[in-house]
């Protein structure tokens, strides 16, 4: 068996010996180096660049602004075309809309030089009174777009006249007559942060012409395919003349979804014809990247005194900065990965905002949405349990998703549009609540313990849900390749960001070639030399590569089965993955593939595989926390966090644990630690790591994670996905067991320990 | 400015500008595994051993390198696969951008310390960061391997 | 921090001859501090190759080499324990490596953590020029202005504890404190705007204590609200003497 294997990662071993791998490994080490000049003013009009010094420098060989580049109009989101963000981006703008935004690109040949172009370049900037409150965003007289020809490619009520980037509704039954005729009705407000990816490797791009006089662009990108698409149409370059290359990538996250340095680099390569490179600083990766969106959502939640619950109403007002990437599909995702835990509902609405600011944009960062949403819904279901005096296992259980149900939200919600109608055929929620309560010991420590005078300890859960891939949208596809001595390459496109998909797609098709994993090669992730994957996000490589994988595994057996016939001259062969028999004959795979190369009927076997998704089956997991809180300073410390999960077949159990536990710290860190600073007029004040504060390895006590038993019948294998759905609970669990061990409601993120101790002391008062 | 050191065993003589930071320098003369991951001395990433001490050469003066012995992990690849051998049985090794300097912090703890607990040695990576991973992977393996290596003396 | 020349000199009389003669040039001790800076001095004076890092035990003081690490000063158990308490959660072993104990006190960093501690233990500071004044003195009147600090001096056999409060480990402190006993009570608290401060006292009672710390302004930042600053001050003071009487 190949799958169900926690083989090691095949790119592992060599990472860890410190092979170059990475982009800036691979740049030309004569490469010009590219900089970026950034706006100092939340938002302003440049009405004049003067680089006439900077240009006199020996050492620059190309400074262009705005006047200089496309004015064509596009946005950064990698996502399918036609992308359901607006196309409000432009290469280098006559407005600059959020400190840290592009003004002019410089390219020279030492990062000093450059460095010291930068300085000698004179703005003259007409400043505009910038939006910097989400809250009041809309009815601010400043427009973050003014007239400047923003559009979108299909209806997402985009209206930038009151800085709205994008907008949406829905309704499912009458919520208000519902929530009417409820025994109690829970209303409740919950606030979300901005947070960082903070992958360690920043943002890199390098360009360069290649023999074939090509433009070759590599780019720790997770959408390849969607970055050679967008400049090649920004810049009016066929996109045959164009190769986009991801090389290992440290760190995404979401965060290299999008469209960063690449287009600098080409504009400097196709101007000097000399390779480039940018690397982002790490203050660029925080200002001038993108950020998760910040959000207020309002729940309503209507339930009768048995604990049904009936109708559930959420609103959300979303903060995509000063560019739309994302932003209504995050906003999206809120709902639709959140609200189909509790399908049995006779009414359900979702509406949002999404609004323009002039801060640091907004866009994918893992769990796009669901976790803002689950932090809302998750903290306001253990609210309404509370108000009923039930307890907040029991209203789940009463009221949760279950298998071979369904919600009407699949049909409605979609990727910008409407979705698509689904059965949920695996779904082990009930048995993922069991294991979490007995491993977190909740009978024992529910709601909470005096551990001392200053200390209390409270327990918590929350539900989540994700998807596995956008279907019929997100395409994936896969070549392999017969090599002589029995190997094969398998070429896809599919992203590897580090969390181990080309090792898994290896053992997916190991699995169905019937050989060790070690026999696949895999290779990803080029323009030229991988066939098409829309990319690493929405959790699809798993299940929508996977399948593709498979299709083209299963069609090379029946290419080497076809080859083992015509060998043996006989209809009556068989293939066991290592050898071909007939009758009392065998021949190894080895060997066959040899003479298939030099000397017997000399073929190259090669097949493809393509797959779309019919479905998004939803992973799902529940996440319990144990928290202790010092009630003299605030902190609060999370003893251990269970999480169990329900992903289908794990294709690699580490792989999949630590994509689970991965996700936690990070969703641990927008809990209780991370947030972005700004002053008055929007800087932001703690663009480092020095001020920015991640988790590190002594703030994880115990990270308890495990899988159940489950099989989706449309997954390659049984497989789901894993990638996101560690982000969603943290939030909720954490908030959950502080209001337990507290009898407080937290409904701000980060809970810092001053912000606790505010609130304590609040509480003492009244 | 000219400068002499050893890297990895062997003798090195190369021009720096005065301001020029080891990480730099080493990235320069190819050691690709040095790698640069933020601005501001707080991750990690590339960390490197000068006579015998983990240090971060992005705030190591090159200048300052003269004729000091410089370890990276090109220089240790024995060790390193060792190391990454039990990294990558647990799957913890994920994107990679942080293992070079995370084993350079292996080696150099095991310089000092002898059969560390699981606190000490938290305490002693603390300043390596690592974002893919939660940590609990990379602790799993880094303590199978000290195991290993304590039975092994 | 970018500069046209560094010296690199074993002469301690020739790095302060070339320090002082030209009012912009900047000492480089760990190196870490001048690195974040942007701007450009015509000289820099490496401290490294004077063999100031070293840590001498006597019997009734410990003399602290200027470019001793943050790192030999934590792995040093004759250290006095706040001070090697103070230590342990800056940053990470690396950087630990590089910092230096003359670095961080000359810095007058509001943020340093062995600063509290060493003013707790009334430290005395020897400078090349100047000789020895104390912390105390050194941190009220910012004199010496240029000089080159040689060691610390600490007291052995002082009963000493640190405390602070960081967001993550390796986070700077919202605030700390650090006390000692040796006789008096010497009280530092740290990390606030405007960098430590210190109250002394022979005896204390909680009241007491309560109105030595409403004395202290505590500032409030990007990282922590002054109310906030003194509740954990508070509390950690009491904790601290409580600890420290407890080892009597």
């Amino acid at each position: 068996m190949q799958i169900n294997q926690s083989i090691p990662k095949v790119d592992g071993m060599g990472l860890v010996l410190g092979r170059p791998a990475f982009t800036d490994d691979l740049a030309d080490d004569n490469a010009l180096i590219v900089k970026i000049l950034r706006s100092p003013h939340a938002y302003a009009e440049i009405m004049d660049i003067d680089s006439t010094v900077a240009l006199k420098m020996p050492e620059v060989k190309c400074i262009l602004t705005h006047s200089d580049v496309s004015d064509l109009l596009f946005s950064r989101a990698g996502q399918g075309y036609p992308e359901p963000s607006p196309y409000d981006h432009r290469i280098l703008d006559k407005y600059v809309r959020y400190v840290g935004d592009a003004v002019a690109i410089v390219a020279g040949t030492s990062e000093q030089a450059v460095q010291m172009a930068l300085k000698k370049i004179k703005v003259t900037y007409r400043v505009i009174e910038p939006v910097l409150d989400f809250e009041q965003a809309k009815t601010a007289k400043t427009k973050v777009h003014h007239e400047d020809g923003t559009h979108s490619m299909f209806p997402i009520g985009h209206d930038p006249t009151v800085n709205l980037s994008a907008s949406y509704g829905m309704e499912i039954g009458a919520v208000e007559e519902t929530l009417e005729a409820c025994d109690v009705v829970y209303e409740g407000r919950y606030y979300t942060q901005p947070q960082c990816h903070a992958m360690t490797e920043p943002h890199t791009a390098t360009a360069y012409y290649d023999f074939q006089d090509r433009l070759t662009i590599i780019s720790a990108t997770q959408t390849p395919f969607h970055v050679r698409r967008i400049v090649g149409k920004t810049l009016d370059i066929p996109l045959s003349k164009i190769r986009v290359i991801k090389p290992r990538i440290g760190g995404g996250y979401g965060g290299k979804q999008a469209i960063h340095g690449e287009f600098y680099v080409a504009m400097v390569t196709m101007i000097t014809r000399r390779p480039s490179k940018i690397v982002y600083s790490r203050r660029e990766v925080f200002e001038s990247t993108y950020t998760r969106h910040q959000m207020r959502l309002d729940v309503k939640i209507g339930a009768m005194k048995d604990g049904t619950i009936k109708a559930i109403d959420m609103d959300v007002l979303s903060n995509t900065g000063a560019y739309g990437e994302h932003s209504l599909t995050v906003l999206m995702v809120a709902g639709a990965k959140t609200l189909p835990l509790y399908n049995k509902v006779e009414a359900v609405a979702f509406r949002g905002d999404v609004v323009y600011t002039n801060k640091t944009p907004a866009g994918a960062f893992r769990g796009y949405g669901a976790v803002q949403g689950n932090y809302a819904l998750e903290s306001a279901i253990d609210e309404l349990a509370d108000q009923l005096g039930i307890d907040p296992v029991s209203i789940r259980r009463k009221n949760m998703i279950a298998e071979q149900e369904t919600s009407k939200i699949f049909e409605i919600m979609g990727e910008g549009k409407e979705g698509t109608a689904m059965m949920i055929e695996s779904c082990k929620l009930d048995e993922c609540l069991s294991v979490c309560l007995e491993k977190l010991n909740w009978n024992e420590k529910y709601p909470r313990r005096q551990q001392t005078d200053r200390k209390v300890r409270g327990v918590g859960i929350a539900l989540a849900m994700q998807g596995s891939g956008i279907p019929y949208i997100d395409m994936a596809s896969a070549i392999l390749k017969l090599n002589d001595d029995g190997f094969f390459n398998l070429m896809v496109g599919a992203t590897d960001l580090g969390t181990g998909s080309d090792t898994v797609l290896a053992q997916m098709a190991a699995e169905t070639l019937g050989v060790p994993a070690e026999k696949i090669i895999v290779y990803s992730s080029d323009t030229d030399l991988t066939p098409f994957d829309t990319g690493a996000y929405a959790s699809s490589t798993t299940y929508v590569s996977g399948h593709s994988v498979i299709v083209a595994a299963e069609r090379m057996r029946e290419e080497i089965l076809r080859a083992g016939r015509r060998h043996f001259d006989s209809e009556d062969v068989t293939y066991d993955g290592m050898y071909l028999y007939c009758g009392t004959s065998t021949i190894s795979l080895k060997d066959l593939s040899t003479l298939l190369y030099y000397s017997e009927h000399q073929e190259q076997l090669v097949t493809t595989g393509s797959y779309v998704g019919k479905k998004s089956p939803p992973p799902y997991m529940v996440g319990g926390a144990e928290v202790e809180v010092d009630t003299l300073t605030g902190e609060v410390t999370v003893l251990n966090y269970v999480a169990v999960v329900d992903c289908g077949m794990t294709i690699n159990p580490n792989l999949a644990k630590i994509q689970v536990e991965g996700a936690l710290v990070q969703s641990i860190g927008m809990t209780l630690y991370e947030d972005m600073k700004y002053t008055k007029s929007g800087q932001m004040i703690n663009g480092s790591f020095m001020k920015y504060k991640v988790p590190t390895r002594m703030e994880i006590k115990n990270l308890d994670v495990s899988f159940v038993d489950s099989y989706e019948p449309s997954g390659p294998f049984g497989a789901k996905s894993v990638g996101e759905i560690g982000s969603d609970t943290p939030p909720a669990a954490i908030s959950n067991a502080i209001k337990n061990a507290l009898g407080i409601r937290l409904n701000r993120l980060p809970m810092t320990a001053e912000n606790v101790w505010r609130e304590i002391k609040k509480d003492k008062k009244s | 400015m000219e400068i002499t050191m050893s890297i990895n065993g062997t003798s090195y003589k190369t021009s720096i500008d005065s301001n020029e930071l080891l990480v730099d320098t080493l990235r320069r003369l190819g050691f690709k595994s040095v790698k640069r991951g933020c601005d501001t001395t707080s991750c990690g990433i590339c960390s490197v051993l000068v006579d015998g001490k983990l240090v971060p050469s992005c705030s190591f003066y090159s200048l300052r390198a003269e004729g000091k012995e410089i370890l990276t992990v090109e220089g240790i690849q024995e060790e390193a696969r060792e190391i990454g051998h039990y990294l990558t049985a647990e799957g913890a090794e994920q994107c990679g951008f942080c293992s070079p300097g995370l084993v350079m912090a292996v080696y150099a703890m095991q310089l000092e310390l002898t059969a560390p607990s699981l606190e000490e040695v938290k305490h002693y990576l603390a300043g390596n960061m690592c974002r893919c991973s939660g940590f609990e992977g990379q602790h799993r393996g880094i303590m199978k391997y000290l195991e290993v290596a304590t039975n092994a003396n | 921090m970018n500069s046209e020349k560094i010296v690199r000199t074993t002469d301690i009389s020739e790095a302060y001859s070339t320090y002082i003669s030209d009012e912009h040039a900047v000492l480089m001790a760990g190196g870490v501090f001048l690195k974040l800076q942007k701007r450009s001095v015509p000289v820099i004076v490496d401290l490294s190759l004077l063999a100031l890092d070293y840590i001498d035990v006597k019997h009734d003081a410990i003399y602290i080499g200027a470019m001793a690490t943050l790192r030999d000063i934590e792995t040093n158990e004759h250290v006095p324990t706040a001070v090697r308490q103070s230590v342990e959660q800056v940053a990470g072993v690396g950087l630990r490596n590089l910092a230096t104990v003359g670095g961080s006190v000359c810095g007058q960093y509001p943020f340093s953590d062995i600063t509290t501690a060493l003013l707790a233990l009334d430290a005395q500071l020897k400078f090349h020029n100047e000789g020895i004044i104390s912390l105390e003195a050194y941190l009220k009147n910012h004199v010496p202005k240029r000089d080159i600090l040689l060691e610390v001096i600490l007291p052995m056999g002082v009963d000493s504890c640190f405390k602070c409060f960081k967001q993550v480990y390796t986070d700077f402190s919202l605030i700390n404190v650090a006390v000692a006993s040796d006789g008096n009570w010497r009280i530092a608290i740290g990390a606030r705007p405007g960098g430590p401060v210190l109250i002394t006292a022979q005896s204390l009672k909680d009241h007491q204590l309560e109105s030595l710390i409403d004395t202290i302004a505590f500032g409030s930042d990007s990282r922590a609200s002054d109310e906030y600053r003194k509740s954990l001050a508070t509390l950690f003071i009491k904790e601290a003497i409580e600890e420290v009487a407890s080892w009597k």
